[in-house]
């Protein structure tokens, strides 16, 4: 973790704090900002770019990343295809996302936006699109996806089996299961990451 | 007047609902919105898992406020875990306004806390008007961008509720008794509730 991401976070909840006195009270919105840059999260993105990168083989592209909560998933795949030929999405259906994203990682050649993935994207256009969210969307919409995307657009999913959340509505017990799930015509990798209180599983494809 | 009852997942079975069902036994249509209607008695008449948004358990109940739930009218709702004791079977509510249980046994500086998300009312127990646009809304301000950090936010439905600013009115105190926090009382309650403690059937006979 940096520290640059750690103090534009504490910075977002003192200004988060400040709007509650005066303004809209959301004092959990500090909760979930600081829970998105926590260690798990950033050790969750890392791994899916190190491996993406792996696979994907070209400096240029245009990237869809869906669920993009606050933009650390985005941040790390600017980190690592840091030329602006690489064109980066990040989207969420939560309109503050977007708010606070640019205040997080404004200066990093990011477009955040606020898009619901039923929202009807073209995602033709894209040469990857990522999805580190699957555990709250519904199965329906991870295909759908699929679907409208170009055949050779990479794919990069992840999902959990941590079930207990009530917003984690579409966990998987495993890391194939999941695979198989998503019925992609190629797989490049399929992988789990071992957290202290649950596995987070990945799959990459096309 | 409808009776619904909501249950979704495996904590508790049909015989939940068939109690319900037998302990309210004056005339009604006794609904029980479910993913699982086996077992149910055969004059339950049930409402199939409507679909999509997918919701996990009690977030269910936030479903029959949606302009599309099929019903109409009069609505009572109560949940499995209630006990029912000498229910009425003329409610002296206000059917104008979506109507929940006053917690008034919730003493404290703690639920005034500006951080505390606890809240002062409950659903185990409501009744509305099915047809009624201000309880529509409850359910389209809930699918809006922000419906995944409602669930990550409140806890469940009456905290959506209470703190997303929505008006409802409250039962009369001593329609309820709370087994929790209110064991010792001297008036006759229509229903007693267990908020967060585990029972059995058993308890509710």
């Amino acid at each position: 973790m940096e520290s640059k991401i750690l103090y534009r976070a504490l910075k977002l909840s003192e200004k988060i704090y400040d709007e509650s006195m005066y303004g809209v009270d959301d004092l959990y919105r500090i909760k979930d900002i600081i829970h998105s840059v926590d260690q798990n999260h950033w050790d969750s993105k890392k791994w899916l770019t190190d491996i993406l990168y792996k696979h994907y083989g070209y400096q240029t592209g245009k990237f869809y990343i869906a669920g993009g909560w606050y933009g650390m998933m985005a941040y790390h795949i600017r980190k690592q295809w840091p030329l602006s030929k690489l064109n980066i999405i990040s989207a969420d259906c939560d309109p503050m996302c977007e708010e606070y994203a640019w205040e997080l990682f404004g200066d990093c050649d990011i477009d955040f936006r606020t898009m619901d993935v039923n929202d009807e994207v073209d995602l033709s256009e894209y040469t990857a699109i990522i999805n580190t969210s699957c555990e709250h969307m519904e199965q329906e919409d991870l295909l759908s996806i699929i679907e409208k995307k170009q055949r050779q657009t990479w794919v990069a999913f992840q999902t959990n089996n941590y079930k207990d959340l009530n917003s984690h509505i579409n966990c998987w017990p495993t890391a194939q299961l999941f695979a198989e799930s998503l019925g992609l015509e190629y797989v490049a990798a399929v992988e789990t990451l071992e957290l202290k209180d649950f596995n987070r599983f990945m799959v990459i494809g096309k | 007047m409808n009776i619904i009852c909501v249950k979704f997942g495996p904590k508790y079975g049909p015989e939940f609902v068939n109690k319900l069902y037998k302990d309210l036994h004056y005339p009604s249509d006794f609904y029980c919105y479910t993913d699982d209607a086996i077992g149910l008695h055969e004059s339950i008449k049930v409402i199939p898992d409507m679909g999509r948004p997918t919701l996990k358990v009690w977030w269910n109940k936030l479903r029959m406020f949606d302009k599309n739930f099929p019903l109409s009218g009069k609505t009572l709702f109560l949940d499995l875990d209630v006990k029912v004791n000498n229910f009425p079977e003329h409610l002296n509510v206000c059917w104008n306004k979506i109507t929940f249980i006053d917690c008034h046994w919730k003493q404290g500086k703690l639920y005034n806390r500006l951080s505390n998300y606890d809240v002062k009312m409950n659903s185990s127990m409501i009744t509305w008007n099915a047809d009624d646009p201000e309880v529509h809304k409850i359910w389209d301000h809930f699918n809006t961008g922000f419906r995944d950090y409602y669930l990550r936010k409140y806890k469940g439905i009456d905290r959506f509720i209470v703190h997303e600013d929505f008006e409802y009115e409250t039962f009369n105190h001593h329609y309820i008794q709370s087994k929790k926090y209110h064991p010792d009382i001297n008036y006759d309650p229509i229903i007693t509730t267990f908020e967060e403690m585990d029972i059995g059937i058993e308890d509710l006979i």
